[in-house]
């Protein structure tokens, strides 16, 4: 355990000295206060407008972190064969890739939190309260960005990391319209290809729908409402937990039995 | 470890069915014949005198019995390339070993290492030889489990590749090391100690001795991404150290130093061994492997085509000698024209070169006859460097290749009449 540990503090360190990623913080940040003068435009509730924006830009900046983080890091260590010296080290390869990806969730966590914070500071100060089902809606943003990453983690052990974060990027548009490919389905009862196609699709892909709250945090506004249950966070984040064991059980898979030329 | 004995037992049959399966009679009985040299005995088959003294085999004995801290046994690596993975659809599931891949069928394939035999003993140094591309360093990561063998066996320190206590006992320097650029060398040094599983309170006593013994405690507090060559191959050397192993595999210790690194990386190796550790290192730069391997191994387009004690793989026999003469020796020119030896005319000396053992006393009594005086008489006997240059010239042949000494190398032991 202690070697997972070692492993992700160092991740956490070498993601924490990066610049870029600080430069994506800054995106967001500047993102989310942006959303105050686009609430002010607004003839509707500006609260709500700030709100959707604020959230609609974390997800968007974490996503962006969530691949940018999966599809470098660890292509980064067999690029630079910082992983001649790390494998012969008294680890498993799996606890290798553990320590990597818990490193980089760590990072993650925190990006994300930075975020949050930042919009919760503008809707405090605008406002000056705050509902619970904003914490649910960053909670679930939480849970997304590890699917992304988790996802995007898979893909950069099969192929180089720019096509990997295309795909991750192709991948979280599709995941997002769940609910659309559904409605195709639903409407055309025909079983060609195309509809076992999209059924696949349906059933494989990632369903990041599930946690995409913007637009769906002020009750009634939307067709989410089940979103403020507990019980439907819950549900979302034991699915989340679901998809990212299947996408590290399968990077596991291919990383134990590579070489490393 | 395995009992000392049946590992000896053991080696023997195996060298013998290794003998048998590789076809080549001759490679075979001399392969048999060097073993058995090493093993102590005096006389080598194919030189009359047989009994000059040899350093190695005093050491030899002075050491406990030999334990073999790393084997390889019919070890081969085969790399599919192209876009289609065979090597993948090929491999068997959870034996850890792919079956054997054959470069014919598979028409991309690289066969980089053949067929390797190989132990390294407990307490030696052993060296691993070979020009760019022969294999040296895919045989080192696949001992290290880097890469995985197309077919064969490993065990180190007696147990499987990838075993994390034979891990712990194993220190690593990868060649041309790139470490985490952005940790300070104590960072870097402390991670490396930890995750050999190096207590905290012993972290903090060993790495600024270790960043002293390796000149780098004015660097402690500069990132890697700041490092010159030199010291990343210190601060390299430096975690390999750091928890204390059994067994040191260095693979290039020595390239892109200079030559005070070079000597401090030699001293460095003397130490270890004289700890008690065992060191493998391959090298390309030979007087590196002159001075301080206890056995050598020469390795050529993936084959092992030589190994054991330098002594015993460098053949006695005298390639040439050198004979050199000063003033007017007619007698002496007309004999060496008339044999074809080569003469050479330098600054008023005449060296005459006598290949092989051409006996020197008809060209030595022409020259005092006709008043000429004879500075030297050099027999040249074959150094690592011939070995060496015969080995990789020599196509797939068996060791002690039957191509002959090279011409023109430079120098040799002085002796004088």
């Amino acid at each position: 355990m202690d070697r997972i540990l070692a492993i992700a503090g160092n991740t956490f360190r070498e993601t924490n000295r990066n610049r870029v990623m600080y430069v994506l913080l800054l995106f967001a940040v500047l993102l989310i206060l942006g959303s105050v003068t686009m609430g002010k435009l607004t003839l509707q509730d500006e609260a709500r407008i700030i709100q959707d924006l604020g959230l609609a830009a974390i997800s968007l900046f974490g996503v962006i972190i969530a691949v940018y983080l999966g599809v470098t890091v660890v292509p980064r260590e067999i690029d630079q064969k910082t992983v001649y010296f790390v494998i012969p080290k008294p680890i498993r390869r799996e606890e290798f890739l553990l320590g990597k990806f818990a490193g980089m969730c760590l990072t993650l966590v925190i990006q994300v939190a930075v975020m949050s914070l930042v919009c919760v500071l503008v809707l405090v100060a605008y406002e000056g309260r705050l509902t619970v089902s904003l914490a649910k809606a960053l909670l679930l943003i939480q849970a997304e960005v590890m699917v992304v990453l988790s996802v995007a983690l898979l893909l950069s052990s099969l192929t180089g990391p720019i096509l990997a974060g295309f795909l991750s990027m192709a991948i979280f548009l599709l995941g997002r319209s769940t609910d659309f490919i559904a409605q195709i389905l639903r409407q055309k009862e025909s079983s060609s290809g195309v509809d076992a196609l999209l059924t696949a699709a349906y059933y494989v892909l990632p369903d990041y729908h599930l946690f995409a709250v913007s637009g769906s945090v002020e009750q009634g506004t939307t067709v989410h409402n089940q979103f403020f249950t507990w019980g439907y966070v819950g549900w979302a984040l034991g699915y989340a937990a679901i998809y990212v064991t299947i996408m590290l059980g399968l990077t596991i898979l291919r990383f134990r039995r590579r070489d490393f030329v | 470890m395995a009992d000392p004995v049946e590992i000896a037992k053991e080696s023997q049959a195996r060298s013998e069915e290794a003998g048998g399966s590789q076809a080549r009679p001759e490679e075979a009985g001399e392969s048999r014949a060097r073993s058995e040299e090493a093993g102590g005995s005096q006389a080598r088959p194919e030189e009359a005198g047989g009994s000059q003294a040899r350093p190695e085999e005093a050491k030899e004995g002075r050491r406990a019995q030999p334990e073999v801290v790393v084997r390889l046994e019919g070890l081969g690596k085969t790399f599919v390339t192209g876009f289609i993975p065979l090597g993948a659809l090929a491999r068997r599931g959870g034996e850890g070993v792919r079956p054997e891949l054959d470069p014919k069928v598979l028409p991309r394939a690289v066969e980089a290492v053949k067929g390797l035999d190989l132990e390294v003993r407990r307490g030696e140094i052993f060296g691993l030889l070979g020009p760019n591309g022969s294999g040296k360093t895919t045989t080192i990561k696949m001992m290290m489990g880097l890469i995985f063998p197309s077919r064969g066996s490993i065990s180190v320190l007696g147990r499987p590749v990838g075993d994390l206590e034979a891990k712990r006992l194993l220190g690593y320097l990868p060649e041309n090391p790139t470490f985490y650029d952005y940790l300070r060398a104590d960072e870097f040094l402390d991670l490396a100690a930890r995750l050999c599983g190096v207590g905290r309170a012993e972290r903090r006593r060993r790495i600024p001795a270790l960043l002293e013994q390796v000149g780098l405690s004015e660097a402690l507090n500069r990132p890697l991404r700041k490092f010159s060559k030199g010291m990343l191959q210190r601060i390299g050397l430096a975690q390999t150290l750091v928890h204390d192993p059994a067994l040191v595999v260095l693979d290039e210790p020595m390239s892109g130093l200079d030559p005070i690194g070079r000597k401090e990386v030699r001293d460095l190796i003397f130490g270890l061994r004289s700890q008690g550790k065992t060191v493998l290192f391959s090298t390309h730069i030979l007087s590196d492997v002159e001075m301080i391997c206890d056995r050598v191994g020469i390795l050529v387009k993936g084959e092992l085509r030589d190994v054991g004690p330098l002594d015993a793989l460098l053949s006695a026999r005298t390639l040439e000698t050198e004979v050199t003469l000063e003033g007017d020796a007619p007698g002496a020119l007309a004999l060496a024209r008339e044999r074809g030896w080569t003469v050479w005319e330098k600054g008023g000396r005449l060296q005459i070169r006598l290949p092989g053992d051409g006996d020197p006393r008809p060209l030595l009594s022409a020259a005092l006859e006709g008043g000429a005086k004879v500075v030297s008489v050099t027999p040249r006997t074959e150094r690592l460097e011939d070995l060496f240059v015969r080995q990789a010239l020599a196509p797939s042949q068996g060791p002690g290749g039957a191509l002959g000494p090279p011409k023109g190398s430079p120098g040799g032991e002085e002796g004088s009449s």
